[in-house]
């Protein structure tokens, strides 16, 4: 059994995930969905009616209307192109998270695959800081660093380190144990270029499966830690943040709290959807 | 079994020992020095010059760390840099708090989450299975600040029947349990989804293992053979997740106590922090940690009771 | 009178009689028959041997026996199961539960995974005493390590606390044989018991059971694909094949004068020791799937001898000599030159 996918080989992989997608009207709705939300984010700067930051004192905490889809918030900001400017932020934070997480993690997972005397120190490390839960993370590197943005990446990247690498050495322990690889090794190519042109691309699939799931709770994560006043700083736009901002008028506005709290919702909600369906199709070994 | 769990137990140590050089690590890593904030605005050179040396700032580094060490062991974490007090003293206090918290909100949320998973794999296929099947996807995609706050407008704000804010006493008084209802429904309510899926899976494997038809062929009753050969079976999966949920447990506890004012070690840390008040924000941080660390450990334990060929390894 | 065993079947009531028993499988509009129209009797004290290939049905058999098929998809399609005289197939859950592992117990392929891995030995087979009698713990506890040593587990006081996971394969057939003989069941019904063991352990499991049925005169539907196996234990033989009985005969005479070509291939398939084939011969081809069986007779398209009517009818089972049923519209009653 290799690392790879199931999906039949003569067909395109793009489109063979896609009419699998299509079967599934939860997983159709949850696509449209999240490329929703994805576009809002990133035409935030050009679809977004109001400047995000903009203060206007006479039109405080106004309820929905057709001036503001949203309404506005306490400091009579519109939350529709807040909530856009912040789903951006949210999504870019998720996305740094799991991209600087994900390949750290695949490089020591590979080469603690890959160099059997690298395994046990790695292995050992990524145990230690697996034993921490990424929240503690949140909290340690706010406190040293101070609250903000990078704090919240730093942590989620720290956390997402771990899970990576051991699924990166798993898979590719799958890979090397295969007979190409041994036949690449006759041939004499470099460790570099069979790690490269072997063992990373057959991993891959399973990775990323793995990182789409991932995804959401980091962004979870990050919102939560924003909520709690040790991610991104007002005035600047975060979903997390955002929430947090709205608890004070809580009672007699809740939209501004409910709006961005929802919209992460659906985003992470929508994201799981669609990850538990890729990992079905994609690596049924990944479901336990 | 006790053999176990001493070897547990010793296991625990070099990790607690761990956390210390951490919380070690942070308190100077902070870039802010703890004298200059100790001595205020307008203290001389000399003045904060003379609290380094009383609180021993200017010995090497390894020393402070076994006088850390030797402080914690005696229950000495340092005292607050904004309010002057004992931070073990604040601990304490928030410690109970907190575990009063993630105490109830176990005992309602874990056997919803079971009966949840066994009621949906009694009835696979149905609309039963696939609402609570939904609904845990729903729950582990929900903020938890979106659960609290809406608990809070409806329970507390709408309807007016449950105080929202604080610790109302003890757990065994009217006003205490009160006050915990709200908070621990909001931990409890994360919690449900991941462990009643996987309650799921796990007993729909566990009741088509062979064993069962085994139990089914000596004569005893569907209750006995699904409650004793198979409930009792898929709970030892279901413990590894809980334990894997621990670390979620935690993250949701802190978000909760924010929002319901509950003074506990998570509202603790995340003031100290905002306020760069580091001792507390450090001992909050150690605390949390030893906490999740016996945690995990009551978890492998209660792994260990299930299923006895873990203790053979 | 032919021999004395005759004698005995022929004059006592049997313990087990199965008449016209149908299982079915059931998915969605499709019905599926996997045991169809199955007749055969159990006499106290003797062995019959169930042979077929895997996907026969001998297993569905033995778990509709016991009202134990999985359901849905399968269930019981119709015949009865008079177990001294009283019919099964109506028999409530409750009542059901009182004559499984009671009057009918039953042993599987698995030993490795029948026992619950969670529980002592000792558990296990008190669980079982306990279910159909009135014992106090400390009477089933040292019942139970009677019936260990009984089985032939030596240090059986030590062995009731241990769990399943520090016993070999052999021993964990051995406690569940324990555990089916605890309640001394009319029938025992043992499938595939020695399969999954060495060959060794399967003497001995073998010569357990033989002498375990002297004792106790309980009657035992011994089910298997291996016709050695059956060779030796059974005293009585039913040959299965695609859901249906296609041969029934004394043992001796079925290894004798084999009627069906299915037969004939099986103990074709089956190494001799005296050696005077020159080869195994195969029987080309596997048993049909329960939702696309052949029309007339089930194994017309493996059988070297079918015609037309074997592909459009069905050839009934009639007794072909004394004892000796076959279904075949060549080799049975009818049979054509």
């Amino acid at each position: 059994m290799t690392a790879h996918s199931s999906a039949p080989a003569d067909v395109k992989p793009g489109r063979y995930l896609l009419a699998a997608l299509g079967r599934d009207p939860v997983s159709c709705i949850s696509l449209a969905m999240l490329t929703t939300l994805f576009l809002c984010a990133a035409l935030a700067p050009w679809l977004a009616p109001y400047n995000p930051l903009s203060i206007n004192m006479s039109r405080v905490l106004q309820g929905p209307s057709l001036d503001h889809f949203f309404g506005t918030d306490g400091q009579g900001r519109d939350i529709f192109s807040r909530s856009m400017f912040g789903l951006r932020l949210t999504i870019m934070l998720g996305f740094t998270a799991i991209f600087v997480g994900g390949t750290i993690g695949t490089l020591f997972g590979l080469l603690a695959a890959f160099y059997p005397k690298t395994d046990t120190l790695l292995m050992r490390l990524m145990d230690i800081i697996l034993s921490f839960p990424a929240i503690l993370f949140g909290l340690a590197v706010a406190a040293i660093i101070g609250s903000g943005t990078t704090a919240v990446i730093i942590a989620l990247s720290v956390s997402t380190t771990p899970l990576v690498a051991r699924i990166a050495r798993g898979a590719a322990l799958m890979v090397l144990a295969q007979d190409y690889v041994s036949s690449g090794r006759a041939i004499g190519l470099h460790d570099w270029t069979l790690l490269r042109r072997y063992v990373l691309p057959n991993c891959v699939s399973t990775i990323v499966v793995f990182l789409t799931l991932r995804l959401g709770q980091a962004i979870l994560l990050g919102a939560s830690l924003s909520f709690l006043g040790l991610g991104t700083q007002p005035p600047t736009p975060e979903l997390g943040t955002m929430a947090a901002q709205g608890i004070g008028f809580f009672f007699f506005a809740p939209h501004v709290t409910l709006i961005p709290s929802v919209t992460i919702f659906l985003l992470v909600l929508s994201m799981n959807i669609l990850g538990d369906s890729l990992r079905d199709i994609l690596d049924p070994r990944l479901r336990s | 079994m006790l053999r176990y769990a001493v070897q547990r137990l010793l296991l625990a140590i070099p990790v607690t020992l761990g956390v210390l050089l951490i919380g070690f690590i942070l308190l100077n890593l902070v870039p802010s020095d703890p004298a200059t904030v100790r001595a205020g605005p307008s203290a001389s050179a000399e003045v904060i010059a003379q609290i380094r040396t009383e609180m021993g700032l200017d010995r090497p580094l390894w020393d402070q760390f076994l006088r850390y060490v030797g402080n914690v062991l005696i229950g000495d974490l340092g005292t607050s840099l904004v309010n002057n007090m004992p931070v073990a003293e604040e601990l304490s206090r928030a410690f109970g708090a907190t575990l009063e918290l993630v105490v109830l909100c176990l005992l309602w949320a874990l056997p919803t989450a079971i009966l949840l998973g066994m009621f949906a794999a009694s009835r696979r296929g149905t609309l039963w299975d696939r609402l609570i099947m939904g609904g845990s996807v729903a729950g582990v995609s929900l903020p938890v600040f979106l659960i609290g706050m809406t608990l809070l407008w409806v329970f507390g704000y709408k309807l007016q029947v449950l105080p929202f804010t604080g610790r109302g006493g003890p757990l065994w008084t009217v006003n205490g349990l009160r006050h915990a209802i709200l908070p621990s429904i909001c931990l409890g309510l994360i919690f449900i989804g991941p462990v009643a899926r996987m309650t799921r899976t796990s007993m729909l494997e566990t009741l088509k293992a062979d064993h069962v038809r085994t139990a089914r062929a000596k004569g005893l009753s569907e209750r006995v053979v699904i409650f004793r050969h198979g409930l009792r079976n898929a709970l030892i999966p279901v413990t590894t997740l809980v334990g894997l949920q621990i670390g979620y447990l935690l993250g949701g506890a802190i978000v909760t106590e924010t929002i319901f004012s509950w003074p506990g070690v998570g509202r603790l840390a995340v003031g100290a922090i905002v306020a760069n008040d580091i001792p507390v924000a450090q001992g909050a941080i150690i605390a949390l940690s030893l906490g999740f660390i016996a945690m995990n450990l009551m978890v492998d334990l209660l792994y260990a009771a299930l299923d006895p060929r873990v203790q053979a390894k | 009178m032919n021999d004395d065993k005759t004698i005995v079947a022929q004059g006592a009531r049997p313990v087990l009689d199965i008449r016209d028993f149908s299982v079915e499988l059931r998915s969605g509009k499709t019905i599926s028959p996997i045991v169809d129209k199955v007749n055969f009797e159990v006499h106290e004290g003797r062995t019959l041997g169930i042979v077929g290939e895997s996907g026969c049905g001998k297993s569905m058999l033995s778990l509709g026996i016991m009202k134990l098929v999985p359901s849905p998809p399968a269930c019981i399609a119709g015949g009865k199961v008079l177990l001294d005289g009283t019919d099964l197939v109506p028999c409530s859950e409750r009542e059901m539960q009182e004559v499984r592992g009671n009057r009918i117990s039953m042993i599987f392929q698995e030993p490795m995974t029948s026992l619950n891995p969670v529980y002592t030995v000792g558990f296990q087979i008190i669980e079982a005493l306990r279910a159909h009698s009135s014992l106090t713990s400390a009477q089933a506890r040292s019942r139970a390590i009677d019936l260990l040593r009984e089985v032939g587990i030596s240090n059986p006081e030590k062995r009731v606390e241990e769990y399943p996971h520090r016993l070999s394969g052999g021993m964990r057939q051995r406690v569940m044989i324990a555990i089916a003989l605890a309640c001394n069941p009319r029938v025992l019904i043992a499938d595939e018991p020695t399969t999954a063991l060495d060959v060794t352990i399967q003497a001995q499991i073998l010569d357990l059971m033989r002498s375990l049925k002297s004792d106790s005169g309980t009657a035992i539907i011994l089910i298997s694909h291996d016709l050695g196996v059956i060779a030796e234990m059974a005293d009585d033989v039913v040959v299965m094949y695609a859901g249906r009985i296609i041969e029934q005969a004394p043992v001796h005479s079925l290894f004798a004068a084999p009627s069906h070509p299915y037969t004939q291939g099986l103990l074709g398939s089956m190494p001799t020791v005296d050696g005077d084939q020159e080869r195994l011969q195969p029987i080309p081809g596997t048993v049909p799937p329960p939702h696309d069986r052949p029309h007339g007779c089930a194994f017309h398209p493996r059988c070297k001898l079918s015609d037309e009517t074997c592909r459009t009818q069905r050839p009934p089972l009639e007794e072909k000599i004394s004892g000796h049923k076959v279904a075949c519209w060549h080799t049975g009653l009818g049979a054509r030159p």
